[in-house]
């Protein structure tokens, strides 16, 4: 059986430079007290994760999504081993082979045969497989008699399919892939397609960090979006991706005014650089904070849907509600950069609370004009009705 | 100890056992991770073997006489400094030139593990950055060349023997104890200064110049009876212990039990101070490439 566990795991990575790598800094720190010395005490860190809790077993297969730099490559190499946490708990159980480089560890003056072998142990195969297994290797690479020369008369295509070709003979119990291992060979890729699932189907996990939501789509049965280290929602794949879409469109959210206004959250993003909409989603929700966009959360305090999100504690779903409904109020300044959906539900069941406005549809009619407001079928009867527009 | 503890120390038997995957867990003690390490780098011997010989190989590549350049200099340099010093120091060549040459060969060899220790982990940075081997691999794989170059090396220290005519007894094989005791020793030095020498990168130089300056002040040119008045000179020099252990055996010296006294005391120690420090700071190593 193979498990992975992170319980509130966080990754900082230390700023090496001569500055504390040096052994002087380090005598110095330990003898005088003084100004420079206390200065460099404490050497800068960059939060890669913060506080990533998960829980994989057999059969899961979990995508990783976000942009650069959000920390899937980080938290990968954690899975893998590579790196360790610097707080929280960390438990893999299972042989892992990750796929990060797949070529790592050729030689490029010995011959394909020799580091097919080379390349079979660094993935942790025994000898003795790797010899039994070497002739469908070398049939798969398909690289004829150059196995007898040294990897560096081969081509850049054909390291790869040998890579390839090994990497797919492992014995994993959990696969680690940044991004999808191909060969950009085009005779070769559909074999290794098939071969690669294969691989994939023998393994009992698989975490793949991909920004093709079409292979995530296709193999993973999981989700883990990740924004600037922060896990921000965990669950089956569609689900995250609504989650990963809402915030590439910005409905109401306003990181400029977000961050301008309130100056404890500026020193969070810079300190801990985490996103500002990362923040919004983790605690200003919670806190009441506005998103900007003249969006004031006290309007919600009376309605059902928000104010349940807010007490489990779902900050995708308040915010959701929020995106829903912000359009609609009266105070709503949307952005100069917003360009409204064609079409958008009238907010029928929002209860807004005293001293805040809802739009009429009419009124929205007038503000976007070029938005169909779809009203509910049953129920709330809107102030001046759909009819008269 | 909870049900949970229990599974734990019977995954950690089980590895131990078996060579597939070890378990991560940021519970395991220093103690523990460092045993695991070294347990399971032993038990990747199939790879640092193949590493080991592949940096000799590599080296010599595409040369006609391959890793036989490495016996051929040694050859060539233990000569002419051998038929050269034995004027200065007004010793007979036939006495001189073995004891050189053999402490020359074992000089080498430590010389060789204490300063490519300080690079051990640093030169693997790529492989560390991908792969999860254990750090001791590295290590191994370390000692593991530079027994292969002391084995070409050697040749030149038998060459030698015939010359001069040597005789090869049962005694002689107490060398072979006390390279066992350099390549363990070597083996907690790499651990050690290859962790703290990622760390604190000016440690790499501090250590060169300290083991070039051991060089000299270590009976390897000059023969210890020349600081027979100044005994200090080698009662304080770890060095002349692990060299006096391999070369006075070859060369039919007796060699005094406390000699193989200090090198069990300097195993002892080394190997208690290295083990926790190494437990303890492996996981941080990453940071610090």
């Amino acid at each position: 059986m193979a498990r992975i566990v992170l319980d509130n795991v966080s990754v900082e990575f230390p700023i090496m430079n001569a500055n504390n790598q040096s052994i002087r800094r380090a005598l110095l720190r330990g003898s005088v007290g003084g100004g420079l010395a206390r200065r460099s005490r404490r050497t800068a860190t960059i939060k890669a994760l913060h506080e990533v809790s998960l829980h994989l077993k057999d059969g899961d297969r979990l995508g990783l999504i976000g942009h650069n730099g959000a920390g899937k490559s980080t938290l990968l190499r954690l899975m893998a081993g590579i790196y360790e946490p610097s707080s929280g708990y960390l438990r893999c159980e299972g042989r892992i082979v990750p796929l990060f480089d797949i070529t790592i560890g050729f030689d490029h003056e010995a011959n394909g045969l020799e580091n097919i072998m080379l390349r079979g142990l660094y993935l942790g195969m025994d000898k003795a497989t790797i010899r039994a297994r070497t002739p469908q290797i070398a049939e798969f690479a398909g690289l004829g008699d150059y196995l007898f020369l040294p990897l560096r008369t081969y081509s850049t295509g054909m390291v790869l399919r040998l890579a390839f070709a090994v990497a797919v003979e492992a014995e994993p119990d959990i696969i680690l892939m940044d991004e999808w291992i191909g060969t950009g060979d085009h005779r070769f890729t559909d074999r290794a397609k098939v071969r690669l699932d294969e691989l994939i189907t023998r393994s009992r996990i698989l975490v793949v960090a991909s920004h093709s939501e079409q292979i995530i789509r296709a193999t993973c049965n999981k989700a883990l979006l990740l924004g600037h280290g922060c896990p921000l929602c965990l669950g089956e794949v569609d689900e995250v991706y609504r989650y990963y879409e809402f915030f590439g469109s910005d409905i109401f959210f306003n990181a400029e005014q977000y961050v301008a206004k309130y100056a404890d959250i500026a020193q969070a993003v810079d300190e801990s650089i985490i996103a500002p909409w990362a923040h919004f989603l983790r605690w200003g929700v919670f806190e009441g904070r506005s998103p900007g966009n003249g969006v004031d959360l006290a309007a919600f305090r009376l309605d059902r849907t928000f104010v349940e999100a807010v007490e489990r504690g779902d900050g995708l779903a308040a915010a959701n509600r929020i995106g829903a409904v912000a359009p609609f109020l009266a105070s709503f300044t949307p952005p100069a950069s917003w360009t409204p959906p064609r079409s958008m539900a009238y907010p029928a069941d929002f209860v807004v609370a005293d001293g805040h406005r809802v739009l009429t549809p009419l009124e929205f009619r007038a503000r976007f004009p070029d938005v169909e407001v779809q009203t509910p079928p049953t129920g709330f009867v809107p102030l001046g009705g759909l009819r008269a527009g | 100890m909870t049900v949970d503890e229990a599974g734990d120390r019977r995954f950690t038997r089980a590895f131990l056992r078996s060579p597939a995957a070890p378990v991560i867990d940021t519970r395991h003690s220093m103690l523990e991770a460092a045993l695991i390490d070294l347990a399971h780098g032993a038990r990747n011997v199939d790879l640092w073997f193949r590493l080991g010989w592949i940096d000799i190989l590599q080296r010599y590549r595409r040369s006609l006489l391959g890793p036989l350049w490495l016996t051929i200099s040694m050859g060539v340099l233990v000569a002419s400094l051998g038929l050269l010093y034995a004027g200065f120091f007004g010793a007979s060549v036939e006495e001189y030139l073995p004891f050189l040459s053999m402490g020359f060969i074992i000089w080498q060899l430590i010389s060789a593990l204490i300063l490519e220790g300080c690079t051990v982990f640093m030169a693997s940075e790529q492989v560390i950055r991908q792969i999860r081997l254990p750090l001791s691999l590295h290590v191994y794989r370390l000692a593991w060349r530079h027994l292969l170059v002391f084995g070409h090396n050697i040749i030149v220290f038998f060459v030698v023997m015939i010359i001069f005519g040597i005789p090869l007894t049962a005694y002689s094989l107490m060398s072979l104890v006390g390279l066992v005791f350099i390549i363990v020793n070597g083996v907690w030095i790499g651990l050690l200064v290859g962790l703290l020498c990622a760390r604190f990168r000016d440690l790499h130089a501090i250590i060169g110049a300290l083991v070039q300056l051991s060089f000299f002040i270590t009976p390897i040119i000059w023969q210890p009876s020349l600081v027979a008045n100044r005994p200090f000179v080698l009662t304080y020099n770890p060095f002349y212990y692990f060299i006096e252990a391999v070369r006075a055996p070859l060369l039919g010296e007796p060699l005094a039990l406390s000699n193989w006294l200090v090198l069990v005391a300097i195993t002892v120690v080394g190997w208690a101070i290295a083990f926790p420090v190494f437990g303890r700071l492996k996981g941080r190593l990453i940071y610090w490439l």
